[in-house]
């Protein structure tokens, strides 16, 4: 795997981010054709649309088939409006005064009147009446009251019979001959005065059953009434000022007036709206349409047009060369059921319109409808179709071109990206194929992730389409809520759709060809990831047999044996001596697998406890294997042979040292007696007084080789000493000023003689350490002489002694003589001195002597270099003054 | 002249101690382990015995627990162990002074000089006044101011004579350098310095054969100085 060329990488993404947002654009183009070309109409009916067809073929916008849509709505509209202007104008205009006969209204389709009676009103209180509405109230009357009121020929008293027993019943259904009137109006005469109550009862449980209103009896005062709905009469008719209630002369014509006046009240509401409407759509500002209605009825000829004033006078011959002429135009004379015109609409078409108003058109109307194609009124739908027209169709061309080349574009790219997918180039030029994280995704995912994708983008396709192409505004609603208006949220979901589905189509099929191209279909995938895992848990067990079946067995074979017991527990549930020798048997089981898990687990406690003992240093930590059992003895009885290994190990590594030193001691002294010997003898022969050279320079060369060798035989001993910790400390406690002190002054003349000047800078008198006195004493000294072999004469050596968080601190600083070349640890081993060149005096051990010592008592020591600064820093723990009172 | 028995199985060390002593004008016996030294020591009439420890048949601890059976003389004993251990048992068991090898020469013989006057001539000397300080070879005589080391007598400054004679009056007594300035001085120490030490320093140089191993004036270091009794 290679890293990916940062250059190409970059350059991919930008590629693909242009190709997203070029399938972006053509899926905003495409929406954006598809909602221009919708006409939206201010309508009665909500959301009412026409759409241009954007592929529509026709040259003109008159020959579209949305033009001929339009025109025929246009057409069907006018004819309803001719009717209502009928019923609300006279001359022309909105007449309120005019009288509307209720009753003749209601039937004005059919040929015959339901309702005996009528009522005749003004226009404007009915269309005021059906504005605010119809009110019922409601009406309490005695039952009497009611049966004389309703029922003024109910009470005849041909209704009423004598029956065999001489009861009088009432026989429900009118008696056509009258002629026997005189003989029952006798009988009932002679009942009425006996029983009156009885006689009313009987008429007015008959009236209510047949009365299509509600009607209840109430009980006021002991006195049933009677409570009834009745139409408030708001406005009283126009010839007589009556209401219906008075009209009327019983409940059967009652209830057909007022259902009438109610029907009537409704209708005209509604018709009224839609007149106003109408009127305003084709009026002669609104429309581009021009129409003429000329009805012949037997009286007079009436004619509706939104055309100006002089048109109405004129003949049917001019009209028809008027509107030939006018462009777009229709001319249908209802009798002969004849159209003439240059739109494509059909004569069942018309004569289905004029037929559902028969009763307003009389045979003789003729109708010219006309639209001019230059369209001088702007506003209207044929105006806007028209620009729709001139917009989208004669320019889809073009469009498709663009959308074309969107695809063509974003084609191109994609076989580019296919094609480079993952490929890169390393930095010597060999080219790899590089995977990301995506790539990496187990591919299951990825498949599950495209089904989402596909599903989403599918469901989303539908409900774009929904609202663009069929315009569905419910569809269409939230997109509007979350984008605010309509049109342009629509392109911008299109543009995001587009962006969205090539981005998504682009990832995972480059993901693919990039997973193809590097073999690794089969490896990132779950069922992979799976494979090995089985694989490996098998391996797993087979390499470990026999844990495998020291552990799965028994514990399957324990599982087996509780299942077993529950089982057969379950079938001697009935007998309570095998229940209970069941469950006995495999409490006793589960309890000693218990033991036996914890004695072991326990044991393993142990073995680890004490592994982490031997491993912390103390060796000598024995288990004891008597009271392990099973395979922790045997780990137990390993675990001391190691710890043995290792304690013998450490024993004789302290030994090895120990005589190391030893051995180096004995040496010394081995070396010690000869070289007094050559000592005592270069003394004699410089006694001699030899002048001669070169012997005198021989001389002086042989006593200062001999003083070096004793030095050397000395330090060595003591380095040795040290490093291998075979020393006694007597720590005391002691003043570290003091010492300083004292030393500065031991050391006062080998100073002066470097002319090194000595700055000691002192804060506390007093800086307690526990220590080694003498040791503390040659650690200095050491320090002290490095400082008259190394350091640069007439300089300043500076001591600082200071005491911080329980700690003393003393530093030494001085300016070396030659150049220090060396690392800071190098100084204080063994051996290594500051010049490397072991020609001058001294040993190379006094740092390292010095160092040890320090830290064998408890302090620490650290040397810092700074160009040619040599600076001492020596901690110890500080002593609390226990003595400070005295 | 007092005669002197040089005992080491290195024969070389022998002849060269004898060539040093001699030149003193000693005569010398020479000896090569510890059953020759005794020998020698039971014939002739020795007055100090220089001895080595690490010898053959008898080593020279044995030789001295034997000798200090019968002789008083004084023993140098000349080692190569130059442990602080092997120096307290050699004093311990009856040596009188211990010279670790290699040594100086004149050293040597200083010592020597030391132990042969106060085996002879000081050995006897019984202590007087009270103006007389005595710690083995180094004594101070308040009424003369004189300061004798194995009866030579050393100048002394004035500042170095109090500060010894402080310290002879106090023998045992650790004195910190504030302490003796504040003594000497008669003021306060302020910011004690190492004055004090520079002025111990030399009177070491005075009063001590090796100043790097003093006899007399001790260092306790990180503590303060010290004449130890005797």
């Amino acid at each position: 795997m290679k890293k990916m060329n940062w250059k190409s990488g970059s350059k991919r993404i930008v590629l693909g981010v242009i190709q997203h947002i070029i399938m972006a654009v053509a899926a905003f183009i495409i929406i954006m054709v598809f909602q221009d070309s919708i006409i939206r109409v201010e309508d009665f009916q909500e959301n009412s649309y026409y759409r241009v067809d954007p592929f529509d073929k026709s040259p003109v916008f008159e020959e579209t088939e949305v033009f001929n849509e339009m025109f025929y709505n246009s057409v069907s509209d006018l004819i309803t409006l001719v009717v209502l202007r009928g019923q609300f104008e006279t001359d022309g205009v909105y007449d309120g005064e005019k009288l509307v006969d209720i009753t003749a209204f209601v039937n004005r389709r059919e040929e015959l009147s339901d309702c005996p009676i009528t009522a005749v009103y003004y226009l404007d209180d009915l269309v005021k009446w059906g504005k605010t509405g119809a009110e019922m109230l409601l009406y309490r009357m005695g039952k009497k009251d009611f049966v004389n009121y309703f029922g003024d020929n109910l009470l005849d008293i041909s209704h009423f019979y004598l029956d065999t027993d001489g009861t009088l019943r009432y026989s429900g259904t009118a008696i056509e001959d009258r002629t026997q009137m005189g003989q029952l109006q006798e009988i009932y005469n002679n009942y009425q005065q006996y029983n009156e109550a009885q006689l009313v009862n009987l008429a007015f449980s008959y009236v209510a059953s047949h009365m299509d209103k509600p009607i209840s009896i109430v009980d006021v005062d002991g006195e049933e009434k009677v409570e009834v709905q009745m139409l408030q009469a708001r406005y009283l008719t126009a010839d007589s000022n009556l209401s219906p209630r008075d009209i009327a002369g019983n409940w059967i014509e009652y209830c057909q007036l007022e259902n009438n006046i109610l029907e009537v009240l409704d209708s005209l509401k509604q018709n009224y709206e839609r007149y106003e409407q109408l009127s305003n759509i084709y009026s002669a500002q609104n429309s581009n349409l021009q129409y003429m209605f000329r009805l012949t009825g037997s009286k007079e000829d009436i004619s509706y047009t939104n055309l100006s004033e002089p048109f109405l006078v004129l003949e049917k011959n001019e009209i028809d060369y008027y509107f030939q002429n006018v462009g777009r135009y229709l001319i249908y004379s209802v009798k002969d059921i004849i159209c003439e015109s240059n739109v494509w609409i059909r004569d069942e078409d018309l004569y289905s319109m004029v037929d559902t108003y028969s009763y307003a058109y009389p045979e003789e109307t003729v109708i010219w409808i006309g639209v001019p194609e230059e369209y001088p009124i702007d506003h209207d739908l044929f105006a806007e179709g028209r620009k729709t027209f001139d917009r989208v169709v004669l320019h889809v061309k073009d469009y498709t071109i663009a959308v074309v080349c969107c695809l063509i574009a974003w084609l191109v790219i994609w076989s580019y990206l296919t094609f480079t997918a993952g490929h890169t180039e390393g930095k010597n030029g060999e080219s790899g194929v590089s995977l990301n994280w995506f790539d990496r995704i187990y591919i299951e995912f990825i498949v599950l992730l495209t089904s989402g994708l596909v599903y989403i983008g599918w469901k989303g396709l539908n409900l774009l389409f929904t609202a663009v192409i069929d315009h569905n505004y419910q569809v269409a609603g939230w997109l509007s809520e979350l984008l605010g208006q309509l049109d342009w949220s629509v392109y911008l979901v299109g543009f995001f759709y587009g962006f969205m589905a090539s981005f998504s189509f682009c990832t995972v099929w480059y993901s693919l060809v990039r997973r193809v191209r590097c073999w690794n279909l089969w490896r990132d995938s779950l069922l992979h990831w799976l494979c090995i895992k089985i694989y490996k848990g098998a391996s797993m067990i087979l390499y470990h047999k026999s844990a495998a079946i020291r552990t799965l067995i028994p514990y399957n074979l324990f599982l087996l044996v509780n299942l077993a017991a529950v089982a057969t527990a379950y079938v001697v549930r009935g007998n309570a001596g095998q229940l209970l020798g069941v469950i006995t048997g495999i409490i006793v089981l589960d309890a000693a697998t218990g033991v036996y898990l914890f004695r072991n687990n326990a044991e393993y406690v142990e073995i680890v406890e004490a592994i982490k003992k031997i491993r912390q240093g103390e060796v000598s930590y024995q288990l004891e294997p008597g009271r392990l059992h099973g395979e922790n003895q045997e780990i137990a009885e390993d675990l001391n042979n190691i710890g043995e290994g290792i304690r013998n190990a450490v024993a004789t590594s302290v030994k090895d040292e120990r005589l190391k030193s030893d051995l180096i001691t004995n040496v010394s002294h081995d070396i010690k007696t000869p070289l007094t010997s050559i000592i005592n003898y270069v003394d004699l022969l410089k006694r001699e007084k030899i002048q001669q050279e070169p012997v005198k320079s021989y001389i002086d060369i042989l006593d200062s080789k001999t003083q070096r060798l004793k030095q050397l035989t000395d330090d060595l001993v003591e380095a040795s000493k040290i490093s291998s910790g075979n020393i006694v400390l007597e720590k005391e406690k002691l003043n570290l000023a003091e010492l300083l002190n004292q030393s500065i002054g031991e050391f006062s003349e080998k100073f002066t003689g470097q002319n090194l000047q000595v700055v000691f800078e002192q804060n506390n008198k007093e800086a307690f350490i526990y220590a080694d006195s003498r040791r503390m004493w040659r650690i200095i000294e050491n320090l002290f002489n490095n400082i008259c072999k190394y350091a640069m004469p007439d300089t300043r050596i500076y001591i600082d002694l200071q005491k911080e968080n329980g700690r003393v601190e003393a530093t030494i600083k001085n300016i070396s003589r030659q150049k220090l070349n060396i690392r800071v640890d190098d100084l204080t081993e063994r051996f290594i001195r500051g010049d490397e060149s072991r020609t001058t005096e001294g040993s190379g051990l006094g740092l390292s002597i010095a160092k040890n010592l320090t830290e064998v008592q408890g302090g620490s020591f650290r040397i810092d270099l700074d160009g040619d600064l040599f600076k001492v820093t020596l901690q110890f723990p500080e002593m609390e003054d226990e003595n400070k009172t005295e | 002249m007092a005669n002197i028995l040089v005992c080491d199985d290195d024969k070389e060390i022998v002849d060269a101690i004898e060539i040093y002593l001699s030149q003193e004008g000693y005569r010398i016996y020479k000896a090569y382990d510890g059953e020759q030294a005794i020998d020698i020591l039971k014939r002739e009439d020795i007055h100090l015995l220089i001895m080595d420890i690490m010898m053959p048949k008898l080593d020279g601890i044995r030789a001295t627990l034997q000798i200090r059976k019968t002789s008083a003389i004084p023993i140098i004993m000349l080692s190569a162990k130059s442990e602080d251990s092997d120096k307290i048992l050699g004093l311990n068991i009856g040596a009188d002074d211990y010279i670790s090898k290699p040594f100086n020469p004149l050293e040597l013989v200083a010592r020597v000089k030391s132990n042969l006057r106060r085996y002879t001539s000081l050995g006897s000397m019984n202590p007087d006044s009270k103006s007389v300080h005595r710690v083995g070879g180094l004594v101070i005589n308040e009424e003369n101011k004189e300061v004798t080391v194995d009866g030579e007598a050393v100048k002394m400054t004035p500042i170095e004579y109090n500060i010894l004679l402080l310290l002879m009056k106090n023998q045992g007594k650790v004195f910190s350098i504030n302490e003796i300035y504040e003594n000497i001085w008669n003021e306060d120490a302020i910011g004690a310095d190492n004055t004090v030490a520079v002025h111990i320093r030399h009177i070491r140089e005075k009063i001590e054969i090796n100043p790097r191993e003093p006899r007399y004036l001790k260092v306790v270091w990180g503590v303060g100085y010290k004449i130890d009794k005797q």
